[in-house]
């Protein structure tokens, strides 16, 4: 959540209010669905509902299509173990900042998937997507974090 | 004879797969032919690899914060409840 709303304040009560929600709704919940996938569609639609709350919230469904062929920018390789190259605090705010600036509908997934460490099939669920669609849009979302993030991290790169 | 020819554009768009390690092994093994002679697009795999390995390193949630958020969620469900005296 810290990673979809990019403010640890806001993301902090929308975790309360998932575990709440859930803990006020568990009678409703359905022994045919997965925990975790009914946890995780309650964390989307906190997360989400913030979002949309904000002015100038962008759709989950509108913007580039993922399906268009993606031309990579940064082409300079990277070292061994970038992480050395900054401390885990800095790293995190580099990664929150350029997070922050992908349209929603990447960063949802990119958190579902490679942040809580959500299976395909329950992020999809979870969004209301084929998994086809979840895929090619983790994968579009990873690329354009990784242009992203290549100006801190490819070889050659200045350090804090 | 397979003669299958990989182009950065089919590499780029099957790369999810093999990030994920959801391919067949002969796929897989044409996606890492192509790799081994196209440095763009291994530059790329490697530094998708790693940007992964960096957005789920950077949001492990440390002891302190796990404690944190359950105490805040403790207090709320406290907040809750208080205006509901608990009966004896």
């Amino acid at each position: 959540l810290v990673a979809l709303l990019g403010n640890p304040d806001e993301a902090k009560d929308a975790v309360q209010d998932t575990f709440l929600k859930a803990f006020q709704n568990l009678p409703r919940f359905e022994r045919r669905a997965k925990f975790s996938t009914w946890l995780v569609s309650i964390a989307s639609n906190t997360g989400l509902q913030k979002l949309r709350e904000r002015k100038g919230f962008e759709s989950l469904d509108e913007g580039t299509g993922e399906n268009d062929e993606f031309r990579p920018r940064q082409i300079r390789a990277w070292g061994d173990d970038p992480e050395t190259m900054y401390s885990k605090s800095e790293r995190r705010t580099l990664v929150e900042q350029a997070i922050g600036r992908l349209p929603v509908k990447y960063r949802v997934v990119l958190v579902l998937r490679d942040v809580q460490q959500v299976t395909t099939e329950d992020a999809a669920a979870a969004l209301g997507l084929g998994v086809p669609a979840l895929k090619a849009r983790l994968l579009r979302g990873r690329l354009m974090l990784r242009e992203a993030l290549a100006p801190h991290f490819a070889q050659g790169a200045e350090s804090a | 004879v397979n003669n299958i020819h990989i182009n950065c554009s089919d590499f780029v768009a099957e790369m999810g797969h093999l990030l994920d390690e959801e391919v067949s092994p002969e796929r897989r093994a044409h996606l890492l032919a192509h790799l081994a002679e196209c440095k763009v697009c291994s530059v790329v795999y490697d530094s998708t690899r790693k940007t992964i390995r960096i957005l789920t390193d950077s949001f492990e949630l440390s002891a302190g914060e796990v404690k944190s958020s359950t105490e805040g969620i403790m207090a709320r469900i406290r907040a809750m409840r208080s205006p509901h005296p608990e009966t004896t």
